[in-house]
This record gives structure tokens, sequence and C-alpha cells, in this order.
């Protein structure tokens, strides 16, 4: 049995003779880069939860503590900067490295829960919508369409108006305009699956609806919510950023990446790396909750792999 | 700002929306449609705006005592009591609220707390500033990734195309005002070509409008590119071609306005986003339009400003739906046709 297995095209492989080292050696051709491609897609979430679960912990610094005569000191890599504070001092003298580290940690613990909270509610709405359809249907779709007139910015407003900036206000406006993302997707995601075979199937077997929908489409929906999910992470991380710049999300005396960058947006002549730094904080962290999406979705559905 | 998403799920959405008739066997005349869409968008229009009004007014009377926001904080009982009874709070919750749903309506919101000047002419006044911005933003947006999608599509470069396919996911990960604030530390402060902020000459809109298209655009260019690339393989690409059609007109007349109807579907989904990403550029550049307005009336709890501009923009927001709607019906000629609506392959 000493045949050499025929390879047909990349991995392909017809099998012959006994699993021994021409085997392996095909079979482990595709393996390193699926393991580069998921560090290269799971660094970046990484990262930024090192910097907003670790980092408040373990930054020597204090985030809040001012120091007129340390201010607007450059980072290290400039000149005049020093390892003392790694991402330099803003206008007040305050650490950057240790802000961005407690931003983060508050964007974080925020993001996460509009984004649960959103997907809670939109979820429920879309499997309503769409596996009940009729007069639900349409005043769930009715109610999709008049929110998508009324952006998050014009709610921040409206909230900061009324009942003022708090964090809660922050995660409950959220999750106000949030839910219809959830709620779209859903709802076409079962619309298609209520009408798969195996739908058809149950139901001429005898299976009543709520069995349909808990046991044959949710299973089948869990995949596309999780990775929405994860991109919505990222989308409220970037929305609650802007509100806060803008001076509509968090408090303005809360430590936070939007409040940072309009602090820095202020010395831009100056200092210009509060701004730039603050910012590059934001994009890792949606570019990290994107890219864990892409790697989850790839992980779920085979087809993509 | 734009909302963030341009995976699959979003995309396939997206060609869902631009199938004409689904499942239908005729479509309905095109004047039927135009009243259809038409009439659809003012029902919208009725519901947004007594929703908006209603939600505010919730809010209003969660807070407590509205006047406590705007007066100082050492006014007396007396005034306090006398701006309540001028304002109508002390009247039945009901009637209030009736008073304020119809005054949403009827574009009737009382004089601007701040300065004695009608709300809705304020937010009025400030409004041509900001359509200036927003439809410069938009026209850049669509012409330019168009322009980028076709010319990645029909090249034969992998680079191209990938960026392409690249560059809206870095995008999204970036918030628009950091960019507009780079674009600024860039542009205004190091090369000292633009101005930085305010409204005074054209070459300020310059930096405003860039920073607002570049999401949108990088997301037409890739929605643009991907849908020539899979209609090329299509069945009516594949007879022009047997025709002897040169392949730059099958490009344009043929492939190019099919790939156009999802980019169609994504500005009308994301008109509230253009306007809320108006808000944030013009007060990153300090335009004076109606986001900076309604901002500072935000932080003076000006609440007739911040009513007359939420009505507004849901306006806003829903014209550009029913424009979107009509150019659907002009581009897609398949809409158009009553009677042969059998839905046509979209690839």
């Amino acid at each position: 049995m000493a045949e050499h297995p025929v390879s047909l095209s990349s991995g392909a492989v017809i099998k012959s003779g006994v699993p021994g080292s021409d085997r392996n050696r095909v079979f482990r051709n595709p393996r390193p880069k699926v393991a580069r491609r998921t560090l290269g897609q799971l660094s970046l979430i990484v990262l930024f939860l090192l910097l907003a679960l670790v980092g408040p912990l373990v930054i020597p610094m204090s985030p809040t503590s001012q120091n007129l005569a340390g201010r607007l000191l450059p980072p290290f890599w400039l000149e005049g900067g020093s390892w003392g504070h790694p991402f330099g001092t803003d206008g007040l003298g305050r650490d950057l490295l240790a802000r961005i580290a407690v931003g983060s940690r508050s964007s974080l613990i925020i993001s996460v829960m509009a984004a649960a909270g959103s997907g809670l509610i939109g979820v429920t709405a879309g499997i309503l919508a769409g596996f009940l359809g009729g007069l639900t249907d349409r005043i769930i779709t009715m109610l999709v369409e008049t929110l998508l007139a009324v952006p998050f910015i014009t709610v921040g407003i409206v909230v900061t108006a009324t009942i003022g900036q708090s964090a809660t206000n922050l995660v409950l406006l959220l999750i106000f305009s949030g839910w219809i993302t959830h709620a779209r997707i859903v709802r076409l995601q079962v619309q298609s699956l209520a009408r798969a075979d195996f739908v058809l199937a149950a139901s001429a077997l005898g299976a009543n609806r709520l069995h349909i929908a808990t046991r044959h489409i949710l299973p089948n929906l869990a995949p596309v919510i999780i990775v929405v999910l994860f991109q919505q992470a990222g989308s409220m991380l970037l929305w609650s950023a802007s509100l806060t710049y803008l001076g509509i999300g968090m408090p303005v005396d809360q430590v936070t990446l939007g409040g940072i960058i309009r602090e820095g947006q202020e010395l831009i002549y100056t200092a210009w790396w509060v701004s730039v730094v603050g910012g590059l904080a934001i994009a890792l962290a949606v570019a990290g909750f994107n890219l864990f999406a892409d790697w989850l979705q790839r992980r779920i559905d085979p087809t993509l792999r | 700002m734009w909302s963030g998403m341009v995976g699959n799920v979003v995309e396939d959405e997206f060609l869902i929306h631009s199938v004409p008739c689904q499942n239908h066997q005729w479509c309905p005349s095109p004047r039927a449609q135009m009243l259809a869409s038409i009439s659809k968008r003012i029902v919208q229009m009725i519901l947004t705006l007594v929703l908006a009004s209603s939600v505010i007014f919730v809010l209003i009377h969660l807070s407590g005592d509205p006047t406590q926001g705007f007066m100082p904080a050492g006014a007396s009982p007396e005034v306090r009591d006398a701006t309540r009874a001028r304002l109508g709070l002390d009247d039945p919750l009901a009637e209030q609220y009736i008073r304020f749903v119809v005054n949403g309506l009827t574009g009737n919101f009382g004089d601007s707390w701040r300065d004695r000047q009608p709300a809705l002419d304020a937010v009025l006044d400030r409004l041509p500033a900001t359509m200036l911005l927003a439809g410069t933003s938009l026209a850049v947006a669509v012409v330019g990734g168009t322009l980028i999608g076709v010319i990645s599509a029909s090249s034969r470069s992998n680079l191209l195309l990938n960026a392409v396919k690249v560059i809206p996911v870095v995008g999204q990960a970036v918030p628009t005002f950091w960019l507009g604030a780079m674009l600024m530390l860039l542009f205004a402060v190091r090369l000292g070509w633009l101005p930085s902020s305010g409204n005074a000459t054209l070459s300020a809109l310059v930096l405003p409008a860039l920073t607002l298209a570049s999401q949108p655009g990088s997301i037409i260019a890739r929605l643009i590119s991907t849908g020539m690339r899979d209609l090329g393989r299509s069945d009516f690409a594949r007879t022009a071609e047997s025709k002897g059609l040169a392949a730059a007109t099958i490009s344009v007349r043929h492939i190019l306005p099919n790939a156009v109807l999802p980019v169609l579907a994504y500005v009308g989904l994301q008109a509230g986003f253009l306007i809320g990403g108006a808000v944030v550029v013009e007060s990153v550049f300090a335009w004076p339009g109606i986001g900076r307005l309604a901002l500072q009336s935000a932080v003076q709890r000006d609440l007739p400003v911040i009513h007359a501009f939420v009505v507004v923009t849901a306006i806003g927001v829903i014209v550009i739906n029913l424009l979107v709607d009509i150019l659907r019906l002009v581009i897609d000629p398949r809409q158009r046709t009553p009677g042969s609506g059998v839905v046509v392959a979209n690839g």
C-alpha cells in the first residue's frame, strides 16, 4: 500500500493507504493559515479587553488627579515625553493612559449592556413579527419605520433636554433606538425560515406554533443573533462615544473616551495627541468587536469557511 | 454614525428590498405605486410626529418641573408660578398632551424659551446651512462612491477590489467626529489649506462635507463594486455581450442601473443617520446649522426648539425616503410595467 494520496486541489484528497505521514501532510497545510487569521481577528478585541478590564487595576497613575506643572506632556515617542506618562498628559496634567483605560471600561460596560438590551427586545419583536405575521407584523414594522426617522442623536438631544444625562439614561436611549436593527434582521430571517421544508414537515406532523418557534426557528436564528449582537456592541460603543463627544451622552464630569476627544479638540493646536490617542482607543474597540463578529460568523457558519 | 454594519446580513437585506413585487404575478401600475408610496409616507409622517411628540411629552413630565432647567436658581416662587401659568403647565395633563401633539402636527411649537422668537422660525433659519452640508455630502457620497465602485469592479486589479472591500470595514470603526478632527488637524492646522470652522467661504464646506460623506461613500462604493461583479455573471449581461455590445456599454447601461438599486435602499434606510451625522459634523466644524442649534438648546433645556428640531428632522428623513421610492420607480422599469412583474432573477 505504498500509493501516495492523489491531491485534486488544495486540501482535497482521495484517501488511500494507511493513515500515515503523507496524509497528515495534506491536512496540516491549511491549519497555520486559519490560526494566523484567528489570531489577527481576535488580537484587537483581546487588546481592548485588557485595556478596559485590567488597565484600570494595574495602571499606577490616577485618571483624575491634576498636576498643572506637568500639563500637556507629549507621549513617550515624542521629544520631551517620558515613560512616566506613556501617552502624555492633558490640559490639566492628568495621565492620558489612565484616563483612556477608565474611559474604555465605562464605554465597554455601556455598549455591552445596550447591545444586550436591544438584542433582547429586537429579537423578540422580530420573531413575533416574522412568525405571527398579519397585524402584529404590520404594527411592529410600522414602529420600526417610525423609529428610523428618529436617529440616536435626536433621542440623545431630547433626553438631555428633559430628564438629563446619566449612564442609565444613555443605555436606555441606545436601546430605544437600537432594537430596530435586530428586529429588522430577525424578522426577515424568520420569514425565510418559516417557509423552509423542515418547518413545513414539523407542522405537517402536528407541531404547534410555539413548539416550531422555540425548537425549530430559534436554534436556526442563533448564529445570526450572536453575530449581530457583537457587531452592535461595536456600533453602540461608537454611538455612545459620539453622543458623549457632543455633550449629550455621559455626564461631562465622567472620564469617557468621547469626553477625552472633545477636550483634545480644544487643544488641537497645542496638544494634538490627546484627541488622536482617544480616537485610536475607540477605533481599537470597534474594529475589535467587528473582527470578533466576523470570526464568530466564520466559526458558526460552515459555508463561510 | 452611520449604522455601522456592512456585513453579509445587512447587504442581503438591501438586495431583498431591491427585488420588485416579490412573489406577485403582476405589479401595480406606476401611478398606483407612486400614490401608494406617497400615502404610505404621509401616514408614516403623521405617526412619527405623534410618536415623537408623545415621547417628548412623557419625558418632559418625567423630569418634574420643566421650568427648573431654564429658570435661574434663585427665581422666586411667584415668578416661577407666573411662568408656569404663562406656558400652560398648570392645565390638566390630558389637555396639555393633546395640545402638545396637535401643536407638533401643525408646526405651532410656541416661542423659544430663551429668545422671544417662534421655535419653528429658529430652526428654519438654520435649515439652509444644514441642507447645504447634507446635500453636498450625499452628492459626494453617491457620485464618488459609484465612480469608485464602477472603477474597481471593471478593473482587473485585485488590489483595488480588496481596498474597496476593506475600507468600509476600517471606516466603520472610526468615529465620524474623530475623522473630522483628524482632517482638521491635517488640512487646517498643519497645512493651513482650508479653514477649520464656520461657513464664511465655500472652501469651509470642503472638510465638513468630506467628513460626512466618507462613511456612506465607502459603503456605496462597496455595494456598487460587489453588485456589479455579481451582476456581470447574470444572464442579461451575457445576452448583452452576445449581441456584441461594447464592454463599457454593458457596464454603464445594463449592469449599473441594477447595481444602483441596493444603493438607493441603503440611502433610504440611512437617511436618519445622515441627519444625525450632520449634527455631529456641524458640532466638529462649528457649522451654524440646525444640529448646533439643537445641541445648544438641549443644554439650555429650550424645549420648544427641541420639539421643532425633532419634527423638522423626522420630516426630512421621510421626505428623503419618499424621493428614494420615486427614484426607484424611475430607475427600475420592472416596477413600471403593469402585468409583467414576474420576478427577474437578480444575479
